[in-house]
């Protein structure tokens, strides 16, 4: 059980092909030999990067929940939608499924995303030795579920742009649509800048067996 | 004869090479590298093994998908890919919601919600979402199609390997689905009061995000950059052989 690190190899971010580090790439960053793209063995200020981003998003989430992210304006009356404001109206609507979809995207996955990552990024700088498979796990759903709070953007063009009834009724975007999008844009770009891969750095030589400092990959039919 | 002529020309190309008497020892780190697979969640190294059609390889540590083995893979996703490229046309050319309330009809395209938002001054989440809904996805099928066409026959186009690697940079920008089911939800949102329907570019949307599904399962990247560079090898073997 090697890292590729560990046997002086690094392995390209975009293709997976693997170069061998030399004296020479310690002053300038290898190239891979596939696809030319610029090689670092773990992502370069991988903790800090993913610190700025996640502080820019916490701080882009004040504005996305002060200000409306949208505006109904029926008859003449413009009235001022919030994010929560949005949800409790489906609630009241009874339309239960949509409201909770709303609900989990616009609030529940950005909060759970700034514990999540903040959790992650003080266990990497703590160098926490426990549960590594399960933080891994944590960091694949931040990943994944990451992009889906964009839900809410669309949903707000969406109904902007379909709503334009002159008189009767029209909607429009407000400005906390702006800081929502930043917020959600902000948080992906965080969880992308963490490598996951400095979860397992310091993983003890333990399991090197002697035989072959290879792993051979587990199989699995689908 | 045979021999001998060939024990000849490989004197003489090696005469040509020169100083490039390194070049066999490199080959043969060059073919164990590409025997080796490191996780990119975990770093870890395994020794690439040929799995059974149908199987995923997985890292023994961390259980990242490494790569896969499908059968006609090429074939399979060029034929979604030319579909999806398709129906992403259909879906950009008709209606995709309309409304009436009370004699009052409006309908929208799906590049509509990117008007909605620049006619506001909201140029910047504008031009935003005009990447996430419209350009990458289209960026991700066109590039496919520009790389798995060539593949298909053999041969190689200029910028194969900076076009993949920027469809993979950008896979998690693309967010077609995601556009779907905010129309979803806008649909919820609006059906109690207003009358809403789902136009031909909807239902052509939706087919498409299907497509796109199917066609991240017919052939992962790892076995696409595998033809990639197999396609390279061969390339640089025959003008090689051109020169000699």
């Amino acid at each position: 059980m090697k890292t590729a690190a560990q046997c002086g190899l690094v392995a390209c971010p975009a293709c997976g092909s693997i170069t061998r580090l030399t004296v020479d790439h310690f002053n300038s960053p290898p190239e891979c030999q596939l696809c030319f793209a610029t090689l670092h063995s773990r992502k370069p200020m991988s903790i800090q990067r993913s610190w700025a981003w996640l502080t820019a998003g916490m701080l882009a989430y004040v504005p996305a929940n002060v200000y409306p992210i949208m505006y109904t304006i029926v008859l003449g009356n413009a009235e001022p939608n919030t994010i929560i404001g949005g949800f409790l109206v489906l609630w009241e609507l009874k339309s239960y499924p949509v409201a909770v979809v709303v609900f989990i995207a616009s609030v529940v996955v950005p909060v759970l995303k700034f514990i999540a990552v903040s959790y992650l990024l003080i266990s990497i700088q703590r160098r926490y030795r426990h549960s590594r498979y399960e933080r891994t796990r944590l960091f694949r759903l931040t990943e994944f579920i990451g992009r889906w709070s964009m839900i809410d953007v669309f949903v707000v063009a969406i109904l902007a742009a379909l709503v334009q009834l002159g008189s009767v009724a029209q909607i429009e975007p407000g400005p906390g649509v702006t800081a929502f999008g930043a917020t959600v844009i902000f948080t992906m770009l965080s969880a992308l800048a963490l490598d996951p891969r400095l979860l397992w750095d310091n993983e003890s030589e333990r399991a090197v067996t002697g035989v072959s400092p290879v792993t051979r990959v587990a199989e699995r039919t689908l | 004869m045979a021999t001998d002529r060939n024990a000849s020309a490989g004197t003489a190309a090696s005469a040509a090479a020169g100083s490039q008497h390194a070049a066999p020892e490199r080959q043969i780190v060059q073919s164990v590298l590409s025997s080796l697979v490191a996780c990119h969640e975990c770093d870890l190294l395994h020794e690439k093994i040929e799995i059974e059609v149908g199987a995923e390889a997985r890292c023994v540590r961390c259980n990242a998908g490494l790569y896969t083995r499908k059968k006609n893979s090429i074939d399979r996703a060029l034929a979604v890919g030319l579909a999806a490229l398709i129906l992403f046309v259909v879906a950009n050319s008709f209606p995709f919601l309309q409304i009436s309330v009370s004699g009052n009809s409006q309908s929208m395209s799906i590049i509509s919600a990117v008007y909605a938002l620049t006619g506001e001054g909201m140029w910047i989440l504008a031009a935003v979402c005009f990447g996430f809904i419209l350009l990458f996805p289209l960026f991700r099928m066109a590039g496919l199609l520009y790389i798995l066409l060539p593949l298909r026959f053999n041969r190689r186009l200029p910028g194969m390997e900076l076009i993949f690697r920027w469809i993979v940079y950008l896979s998690p920008w693309s967010m077609m689905e995601i556009y779907l089911f905010g129309a979803i939800v806008a649909l919820v949102k609006l059906a109690a009061m207003a009358n809403i329907d789902p136009g031909y570019s909807f239902w052509a949307f939706a087919v498409l995000n299907i497509l796109t599904v199917v066609s991240v399962q017919m052939i992962d990247n790892h076995s696409l950059w595998e033809l990639i560079s197999e396609a390279r090898e061969r390339d640089e073997t025959l003008s090689a052989g051109v020169t000699t």
